[in-house]
């Protein structure tokens, strides 16, 4: 019989938004991957992820459709099947297809591949849950480790589903973003929704050479060099009216002393604007560089996601039902989306414990496609490799070869490695 | 691995010619893929439904014109065309992967009532469809919402949400009755009363459990 009470739990204000836009092709689905040094084994995964899912909580629900809001609620079923990857990566996740659940996790050779939709949680959370999964799996396929470590939790995953947006909100904030349409990449798209991945391959301490060489952050540098390939590829169409404008996701939980595992981080954007007939790559730089420093601060931080919180908040817009809330969403949605060329986001450094270290090669991550932006950059290192992954819907690949070869050409070696759309 | 000597790079993946620029590489050492490759599974499954489709807009084109020279006194085509656009309706919500049971089992009986509706009306309107058939399929999707909840017990309270939506189109028929459109009211009241009889003994029999849901479903 069903139980008297049920853990359930309300969204985060970021969260909202992305059942509502989540479709075929705007699926709001991200991968965080683990690259083994061992080739993986299908029943092992899943009896790794059968311990795993209902120990975080934050990842044992389900979806639920209220009169007035989405809200979580636990989901206690069977944990999804793994299958061998065998589709394109972040396809949308039919949750009544996968146990409620609104992860996927898949395997193919040495890689293992969380995917997670969006709603749940950011990199953060995805990657605290890869990295148990991770873990728990080689327990099951070292049993000397096991015996060493047992099965319990890292003490580095944090379960905390506090909603840090409503704890940290100031009252009273004006809206900070601008909807003004940015230049936006068009071309012909892949083949039944197609989806490309170049990973590049970087190594870090060349990086910081060339970082210096430039007088920016290994951050600032690679969107640089996004700007710059954009730039040249599309000269004629990037204009004052039409900037180029990347949103660089930040992870806010350093900022406001958080743990949490849901949604917690706000958009802000790296913004060109050609003022004259010829930029040189160090002037982007610069120009990304300043751009960058002026918005990533405490106080510009909080006033970009007050104003959103502040307004989810009025009691009057709480008892709209759902169905009218989500298309005023979708509207507001469009236009800011419009607003960026693209989205390059940092993961950041992915530390595992010791033990675990000889057995992990490689992680890395990507963004699926949303409005506007069908071509999107992901940033994940672990150890001394870096790497720069382009996600794609367009055939033509030109950016990205600018991108690399530009990185190329500072003097870093760089080795890319694709998913196989681009031969056909 | 091998290189491009166009873009200075290195290309890890088990290929011939450089993926950015389509320069040939320089080969040297092992290469592997490791994504599978995606795209012929797409394909097949286009494929059939375009299939069901393309024949079943052959078949309608066929009966039209058919009955348009053989049998130009009565419009029976249409009633085929009809039921093709249902049987294609049914097809796709089958085949659409994210559709859960209770968007088909909605859905399907929704298709079925209009499709219902349409065949009196191009017989003549006798007034049957909305007289019977309608309440019957609300009664119908009520009866469907017990057997699920029988099914599902650990979550049946997860279907009382449905069992209020049902109320609200249990009005429809009195409504229709008051306007006169709907000749028997009998079945009207009945169809209503079950709705709502059904919901306010889950509610009153479900407890704790029933009460939890609805405080859930509808939070402010």
């Amino acid at each position: 019989m069903a139980k008297d009470y049920i853990r359930w739990d309300k969204l985060d204000n970021t969260a909202n938004l992305f059942p509502v836009i989540a479709g075929e092709s705007m699926t709001n689905t991200y991968r965080i991957s683990c690259v083994l040094n061992e080739e993986v084994q299908q029943e092992l995964l899943q009896e790794a992820l059968d311990i795993v899912t209902p120990k975080i909580p934050g990842f044992n629900l389900r979806l639920r459709k209220g009169i007035f809001w989405y809200y979580f609620e636990e989901n206690g079923k069977k944990a999804p099947r793994v299958r061998e990857e065998y589709t394109y990566p972040c396809r949308l996740i039919h949750q009544s297809k996968n146990n409620s659940y609104m992860f996927r996790v898949s395997y193919f050779k040495n890689r293992i591949n969380l995917e997670v939709f969006h709603v749940l949680t950011d990199g953060m959370g995805g990657i605290s849950f890869l990295r148990e999964l991770t873990y728990q799996y080689l327990r099951l396929a070292h049993p000397q480790l096991r015996e060493k470590l047992g099965d319990k939790l890292s003490a580095d995953t944090s379960l905390n589903r506090e909603d840090s947006f409503k704890k940290n909100y100031k009252k009273k904030s004006e809206s900070v973003y601008r909807s003004k349409r940015a230049f936006l990449i068009k071309g012909e798209k892949l083949e039944y929704d197609g989806f490309g991945v170049v990973h590049g391959y970087l190594p870090i301490p060349q990086l910081k050479e060339v970082c210096k060489k430039y007088n920016c952050s290994i951050n600032e540098y690679l969107v640089s060099t996004f700007i710059w390939a954009t730039y040249q590829e599309n000269y004629r169409h990037i204009t004052p009216k039409r900037p180029i404008r990347v949103a660089v996701p930040v992870n806010l939980r350093p900022y406001f002393d958080s743990i949490t595992t849901k949604n917690f981080f706000v958009m802000v954007s790296a913004e060109f604007v050609p003022e004259k007939e010829e930029y040189s790559f160090e002037e982007i730089c610069q120009i990304t560089h300043d751009c960058l420093r002026q918005q990533i601060n405490k106080e510009h931080l909080e006033k970009i996601f007050s104003y959103n919180v502040s307004n989810e908040q009025l009691f009057i817009a709480r008892a709209v039902p759902l169905f009218l809330k989500n298309i005023a969403m979708r509207l507001v949605y469009t236009q800011s989306a419009l607003a960026n060329t693209t989205t390059v986001t940092n993961i950041g450094n992915i530390k595992v414990e010791a033990e675990y270290e000889p057995y992990i090669k490689m992680f890395h991550s990507f963004l699926s496609f949303s409005k506007g932006q069908n071509l999107k950059a992901t940033i994940t290192s672990y150890k001394d490799t870096l790497v720069y992954t382009y996600t794609s819907a367009w055939t033509d690949v030109s950016i990205q070869r600018r991108v690399f070869r530009q990185i190329a050409s500072d003097g870093v070696d760089v080795k890319i490695e694709t998913n196989g759309v681009y031969y056909e | 691995m091998s290189k491009c000597r166009y873009c200075g790079i290195e290309v890890l993946d088990d290929t011939e010619h450089c993926p950015l620029c389509q320069g040939v590489l320089e080969q040297s050492g092992e290469r592997v893929s490791t994504y599978p490759n995606a795209v012929a599974e797409r394909k097949k499954k286009h494929f059939v439904f375009r299939l069901i489709l393309f024949l079943s807009v052959v078949a309608g084109m066929i009966c039209f014109v058919v009955n348009r020279y053989a049998t130009p006194q009565s419009n029976w085509s249409i009633i085929v065309i009809a039921s093709l656009v249902y049987a294609l309706w049914m097809v796709y919500i089958i085949l659409k992967d994210n559709a859960g049971y209770r968007v088909r089992i909605l859905s399907g009986v929704a298709g079925g009532v209009v499709l219902i509706i349409l065949l009196d009306a191009l017989t003549g309107f006798g007034g049957w469809s909305i007289n019977y058939v309608f309440p019957f399929a609300i009664i119908l999707v009520d009866v469907a919402l017990v057997i699920l909840m029988l099914i599902n017990r650990r979550n049946w309270q997860s279907y009382l949400i449905l069992q209020f939506f049902m109320i609200l189109v249990g009005v429809v028929p009195i409504i229709l009755c008051k306007k006169g459109i709907v000749t028997t009211d009998i079945l009207a009241n009945i169809v209503f009363l079950v709705t709502l009889i059904l919901f306010l003994g889950s509610v009153i029999l479900g407890g704790k459990t029933a009460k939890n849901e609805l405080v859930r479903r509808f939070h402010i």
